[in-house]
């Protein structure tokens, strides 16, 4: 199956998964992705936890104080929910390891050549903001104070964008060169 | 301000996908006449600079998240199409990629945040006095982040009122809108301050470096 073909059955997935209501239903749909992720499914799992921890602790704490409050507390509502969106999120990773996600946007040239280069700049992005970082730590032995974070945030800012212009601009330039932008 | 998968009901998010998708026709129309070797380079710097700011998620009460946004940023540079179009990439690359968002909730998180967001701010630029633009940028930048939070606050706050169980207990987002909009609104005054600092050092910054005319 091409990329695209995953990422329609994801869709039809994702679908059929908001239209479930039963925990149990929803359980079994997460024990079978778990099953079927293959070995990197404890690595995915852990990444989904983290990824959904902070919203949905804030919501299920939410949710027990002011239904709590107004004696409608449902148990039932906080295992679909927590389930729902623990399914959600697996399949959403699970697909992002599968497939290749500008291979998947290819029936539209415009998206799939700005989500490469987008992709590419975030790498780029990335790696700069860690070394700040980095150089930052390494200056400061004692927690810095906000006007030093401040100068840091601008200085990373000014860094980030001029070094993106330039990586951006020599891949665009390599991409017009072999005739991308020629119709 | 992302709404994360899970809390939004398909007989909410299905419509707001068909809205969506007339708005990303609309924003590619006139694309190729748009992008090109100079726009490219802008563009991808702006959407992984608002990728990047976008990462950083901070738990609100009352069950959402806070971050800023970059979509005064998107649409001071590149107008409101472009913007639209750029901030979509980065709500589909947060959710394929980071979990962050969801796909279930990104037609809502795209038209509140990259267009109702992103014409505030145009419309704050197109307004600006020549002589002192700096009063417009940042209430664009401000307006880019309050008005789609109210937006998204109150997508949410009717989750529990469309969609429940026959006993009346909720299936989705779980609080009504007078819980979830003050919740959602007061911390972004907040955030929609931050974000107008950023917008004005970067507005500085871009023409500086001659980007902006």
């Amino acid at each position: 199956m091409s990329d695209l073909h995953w990422l329609l059955l994801y869709l039809l997935a994702v679908v059929i998964v908001s239209l479930l209501h039963q925990p149990l239903w929803l359980a079994m749909g997460l024990f079978l992705v778990i099953l079927f992720c293959g070995p990197i499914r404890w690595r995915l799992l852990r990444k989904s936890l983290f990824s959904i921890l902070y919203f949905n602790t804030t919501v299920t704490l939410g949710y027990l104080v002011v239904a709590g409050m107004q004696n409608q507390f449902r148990a039932e509502y906080l295992l679909l929910i927590n389930c729902r969106v623990l399914l959600l999120v697996m399949l959403a990773f699970w697909l992002s390891a599968r497939i290749n996600i500008a291979n998947a946007l290819r029936f539209s040239s415009s998206l799939s050549f700005l989500t490469t280069l987008t992709v590419g700049q975030f790498r780029v992005l990335s790696r700069v903001v860690s070394d700040f970082r980095a150089a930052f730590k390494s200056r400061n032995l004692k927690r810095p104070g906000w006007r030093e974070r401040a100068h840091l945030a601008v200085a990373q800012t000014e860094v980030i964008m001029e070094k993106s212009q330039h990586a951006a601009t020599e891949i665009s330039q390599a991409m017009r060169s072999r005739g991308v932008f020629d119709d | 301000m992302h709404i994360p998968d899970g809390f939004i009901a398909p007989q909410f998010y299905l419509p707001a996908y068909l809205l969506a998708s007339g708005a990303w026709v609309w924003a590619a129309r006139g694309i190729r006449r748009t992008l090109d070797e100079e726009t490219i380079p802008r563009l991808a710097v702006i959407t992984a600079l608002a990728y990047a700011i976008g990462l950083v998620m901070l738990p609100l009460p009352g069950g959402t998240s806070g971050h800023l946004l970059g979509i005064g940023i998107l649409a001071m540079l590149f107008g409101v199409r472009l913007a639209f179009l750029a901030y979509s990439l980065v709500l589909l690359l947060q959710a394929m990629l980071l979990g962050a968002g969801g796909i279930t909730a990104l037609p809502v998180n795209a038209l509140a945040v990259g267009l109702v967001g992103a014409s505030a701010m145009a419309l704050c630029v197109r307004w600006r006095s020549t002589r002192n633009p700096l009063p417009a940028i940042a209430v664009g930048a401000f307006l880019a982040v309050v008005l789609p939070a109210l937006l998204i606050a109150l997508v949410l706050g009717v989750q529990p009122i469309i969609a429940q169980q026959d006993d009346g207990s909720p299936l989705f987002f779980p609080f009504r809108p007078e819980i979830v909009v003050p919740a959602i609104m007061l911390p972004h005054l907040l955030i929609g301050i931050a974000e107008a600092v950023l917008t004005l050092a970067v507005w500085r910054y871009a023409c500086d470096r001659g980007w902006l005319h």
